[in-house]
């Protein structure tokens, strides 16, 4: 499987994801990781079929005087992926604290 | 702070690729407008800390940049563009065909030019070896053959190689094989040997597969007979015997011992030898001899000598050798040349030419496809615009388009080189003998990568017009035209494409219809002898049997008599060259009571009786030889007319005597019996130089060519021939069996090859100018199809709509034939030195082009125009 050739930055946003943070800026912050390294990851995650991109109803954003925001979902195969990533990245010491050991949920 | 964040935001909508630029940008202001309106107060978010985020907006429009680029996404393309090129077979395959025809041309005439101007000489350090050769000016030799002495004298006093090689030549560049026959086991066969000196192998740098090469001490006679075999003659008449080394074989009747195997890759250009001896002269005799020559040299520089410098030590030596010998060597001369050059000679021009053939038939192919795509792109308009309304950049359309034609290229370069084996093939066996090293021609990974490079540059060439227009003036806008209609910019376009592939297949035409114009004057030019019921075949007498002149003669006679007596053969008769094949040997010419006469280079032949009225050769004055000439009678000549015209203008021949050295008490004077017509020597082209026929038995070759004239199918004699032949000695093999028609023939193999395959090139490229022709007129008649309508509504008749659409497309032809021909006057001069008789500016020829393409024009605007004037005005208008 190609997930097992995720960078460690790439598995900290896939994982950020999957644990229900929705919007890019958000990530940044569960993550730590910068811009440019969050949005380029986000896209590499969608081209690969690991996460799902949707914009928000703008009925409803506009209903609330602000722009629709663009939020992202873990799909299925990102969820394996996930789940192959962080078994190896468990094997490896010192795990990063940073990561739950949460079973991840899917929610595509 | 914030106008920093502007900037950035701005930076990165300017990089990001057109499609993805909405998304992008409405992402990045949407997560910008909530941190800086939301997050302000929640978690503090300075000015600052949105300015840093928006750094990775441009990371972000970079990468994106980058992905577009990315394989996945070039993949996403080309799986594109095959699908689209699936959904069109009409298309797909004319313009597969189209460019497979140009690049499979290009790679088969590409490996012929690879192995023989290309290839270096599979030598060790090939570019060091040289070919040194005598001069004469008064003689009039340029390139002459070597005496034997002269050679022996450079070997001891030049300073300038490693050493020099020598081999029986010929005054063609190509080495002179001696015809042997293969005796011993089985039924004799006739085997080919090259006769070179013992350093020959060492000189070029190559080494024996088994056994060895020959010694120092083998060069000349009366040393034990060794022969070194070809691979070829090893594994065909040896079965490949590893233990081959120490056997004799019994050649001609003789013993030699097997010393040696070349390796299966070794051959010398000009040569398919058998097998390879010394060269089996008497030592002493051999370095007496300046004044016959007959060996060709191969030398290999000392380390540092220029080419300049052994030029210089070679004049030295001539000088010296013209002052120790004035006799032989007045104004005797030296010359040498890299001996690659040696052997590619005129071909060059010839190939070089013919690749600008070819060159151009690609380039024709080229317009095509680049009109077919014009064509399609304006079908497409509607197509892409989607594609740019969904976002996808100029340059990302571009790309797409020339995915497309280099997928097209890449298809035609594959049919192309699989077309180039076949033609390969065909071209090694076809090509006339004399062309060095085209049997080595094939497509290897030099001629694979030069149809990669071919067909990538095919690709931008037809690819990039067509593309660079499409993606242009496209836009989303034009989805509401709904992608009908060619817009008047890609016709006009599509037009001069057409008019530039008249005009190059014009010059193909002129090429090739001044070389068949060339051609058929030639084939009209009388050989002199009769063709028509003539048959020829070759004998060549074994040294050891016939080593007496007096046997060997016998033999000739014992046969031609025997021939002469089969039913059906009219008349019988050998030469030791048959017209068109050159001559035997020249000498000077003396005639006695003419002091004031001094002919060079005279022309001798051996015959027996009846050759004359065999070859169908009037005898104007005087005999024919009889079998009262001897060896021992009145030493007797038959002169050519030439001669007789040249010599004797006032007539009086027959019972003057010549001589063939300068005249002493020593002299031998032989009276001219008879005065025959001429017959060709060197070619159709070349005009007949002054010859005399000498008696079989006062001059007698080993090797002749027995011809055998007769009523009816000259091959039904052959069994009787061999019967005949058998019956004087059974051990002789007949080869090189032929009618006389095929002699002409053989001697016109190169005009007509030339002639040929450039009227092939010529051929294929009118008919892809017809086709792109009718391509473009039948789309015009499509997109006017409503003004024709209105035209016919309004009153127009049917014809005139006819004739309007047919001169639609004449004026094109015409155009392109206008600046065609121009181009060929221009162009053709380069072809006139391989041109008989006919001028390059032939006037038949010109106008026979123009006519050719003015109908093939007509004929391919005829059928668009025929659907033109059946349009229906109520149809067309209600369409729209």
């Amino acid at each position: 499987m190609s997930g097992r050739q995720l960078s460690y930055a790439a598995v900290s946003v896939l994982h950020a994801i999957a644990d229900g943070v929705a919007y890019g800026f958000d990530v940044m912050d569960r993550t730590e990781l910068p811009s440019g390294t969050v949005y380029p990851a986000l896209s590499r995650l969608e081209r690969d079929g690991y996460v799902k991109s949707h914009w928000e109803d703008p009925v409803k954003a506009h209903g609330d005087r602000r722009p629709p925001r663009r939020y992202y979902r873990i799909t299925a195969r990102g969820s394996e992926v996930l789940a192959d990533a962080l078994e190896r990245f468990h094997a490896l010491k010192p795990v990063r604290a940073g990561f739950s050991n949460r079973p991840v949920r899917s929610r595509a | 702070m914030w106008r920093l964040t502007r900037f950035l935001i701005g930076l990165g909508t300017a990089i990001v690729p057109a499609a993805f630029r909405d998304d992008w940008s409405r992402e990045w202001e949407a997560e910008l407008w909530h941190a800086r309106q939301v997050g302000a107060g929640r978690d503090g978010r300075s000015s600052i800390d949105l300015a840093v985020r928006s750094c990775g907006a441009v990371l972000h429009a970079l990468w994106l940049r980058k992905e577009e680029w990315s394989l996945a996404v070039i993949l996403q393309d080309v799986r594109y563009a095959l699908r689209g090129l699936r959904h069109r077979p009409g298309f797909t395959s004319i313009a597969l065909v189209t460019l497979a025809l140009g690049i499979g041309a290009n790679a088969a005439v590409f490996s012929v030019v690879r192995a023989v101007l290309l290839a270096p000489l599979p030598y060790r350090q090939p570019d060091r070896l040289v070919q040194i050769w005598e001069t004469n000016p008064p003689r009039n030799w340029t390139h002459a053959t070597v005496a034997p002495a002269n050679l022996l004298d450079w070997r001891a006093r030049s300073r300038s190689f490693e050493g020099i090689a020598y081999y029986v030549g010929s005054d063609t560049k190509d080495p002179d094989l001696s015809d042997a026959t293969l005796t011993g086991a089985g039924e004799p066969d006739r085997v080919r040997a090259m006769r070179v000196s013992a350093n020959f192998f060492g000189i070029l740098g190559v080494e024996s597969a088994l056994g060895r090469t020959f010694l120092a001490a083998e060069e000349y006679r009366d040393r034990s007979a060794v022969l070194v075999l070809s691979d070829g003659f090893w594994r065909r008449r040896c079965a490949g015997d590893p233990n081959i080394i120490g056997r004799t074989i019994e050649i001609d009747g003789a013993h030699a011992q097997v010393i040696g195997v070349m390796p299966r890759n070794f051959s010398f250009p000009g040569a398919a030898a058998d097998y390879w001896t010394p060269i089996d002269y008497d030592e002493p005799l051999f370095r007496s001899m300046r004044r016959p020559h007959w060996f060709r040299t191969v030398a290999r520089l000392a380390p540092a000598v220029t080419l300049d410098q052994a030029g210089a030590d070679m004049a030295r030596i001539a000088g010296e050798l013209e002052r120790e010998y004035p006799d032989t060597n007045k104004q005797m001369g030296v010359g040498l040349g890299p001996l690659h050059e040696w052997f590619i000679g005129d071909n060059r021009r010839a190939l070089l030419l013919l690749m600008g053939a070819v060159a151009l038939v690609l380039l024709i192919a080229c317009a095509n496809v680049a009109s077919l795509l014009l064509a399609r792109s304006t079908l497409r308009r509607r197509e892409l615009s989607i594609r740019v309304a969904l976002g996808a950049g100029r340059l990302r359309l571009l790309r797409q388009l020339l995915i497309e034609s280099l997928i097209l290229a890449s298809g035609g370069a594959a049919l192309g080189v699989l077309g180039a084996y076949a033609a390969v093939a065909w071209l090694r066996q076809a090509a006339p003998a004399g062309v060095p090293r085209l049997d080595q021609a094939a497509v290897d990974g030099w001629v694979l990568g030069f149809t990669a490079i071919a067909a990538i540059a095919t690709a931008l060439v037809f690819g990039f017009a067509p593309a660079w227009q499409s993606s242009g003036g496209v836009s989303a806008v034009s989805l509401h035209d709904g992608g009908r209609g060619a817009t008047s910019g890609s016709v006009a376009g599509r037009r001069v494409l057409i008019a530039v592939e008249v005009a190059l297949s014009v010059v193909l035409l002129v090429g090739a219809g001044l070389l068949l114009r060339s051609f058929i004057h030639l084939r009209s030019v009388p050989p002199g002898i009769e063709v028509t019921g003539g048959l020829t075949f070759k004998i060549s007498l074994p040294a050891a049997k016939y080593e007496d002149d007096g046997k060997a003669a016998r033999f000739f006679a014992e046969t031609v008599t025997r021939l002469q007596g089969i039913p059906g053969a009219r008349a019988a008769g050998a030469t030791a060259r048959l017209a068109l094949e050159g001559y035997n040997w020249t000498g000077d010419l003396f005639i006695e009571g003419r002091p004031d006469v001094w002919g060079r280079e005279l022309r001798h032949k051996a015959i027996t009786p009846g050759y004359l009225s065999a070859s169908g050769l009037r005898l104007i004055r005087g005999r024919d030889f009889t079998s009262g000439d001897t060896s021992t009678s009145e030493p007797v000549v038959i002169v050519n007319q030439t001669l007789a015209q040249q010599y004797f203008p006032d007539g009086d021949v027959i019972g003057r005597r010549l001589a063939f050295s300068r005249p002493s008490v020593r002299t031998t004077w032989r009276t001219i019996v008879g005065v025959a017509a001429d017959e060709k020597q060197d070619g159709l082209a070349a005009e007949v130089k002054p010859e005399v026929y000498d008696p079989h038995t006062q001059d007698t070759p080993h090797t002749m060519s027995i011809v055998v004239r007769m009523t009816g199918d000259p091959f039904a004699i052959v069994p009787a021939v061999r019967r005949e032949v058998a019956a004087v000695d059974r051990t002789i093999a007949l080869y090189d069996i032929r009618t006389l028609e095929q002699v002409v023939d053989r001697s016109l193999a190169v005009e007509r090859f030339s002639a040929l395959i450039l009227t092939g090139f010529a051929c294929g490229a009118l008919l892809l100018s017809a086709v792109g022709l009718y391509g473009v007129i039948a789309c015009t008649v499509t997109a006017r199809t409503r003004e024709i309508g209105v035209r016919l509504a309004l009153g127009a008749s049917r014809s005139l709509v006819l004739k309007m659409v047919i001169w639609d497309g004449l004026r094109v032809v015409l155009a392109g034939l206008a600046v065609g021909l121009l181009a060929s006057v221009a162009l053709t001069r380069v072809a006139a030195a391989y041109l008989f008789e006919t001028r390059p500016t032939d006037p038949v020829v010109l106008v026979t082009v123009g006519v050719v393409l003015a109908v093939a024009g007509a004929l391919a605007s005829a059928l668009p125009a025929l659907r033109a004037s059946r349009v229906d005005p109520s149809i067309s208008l209600r369409a729209e």
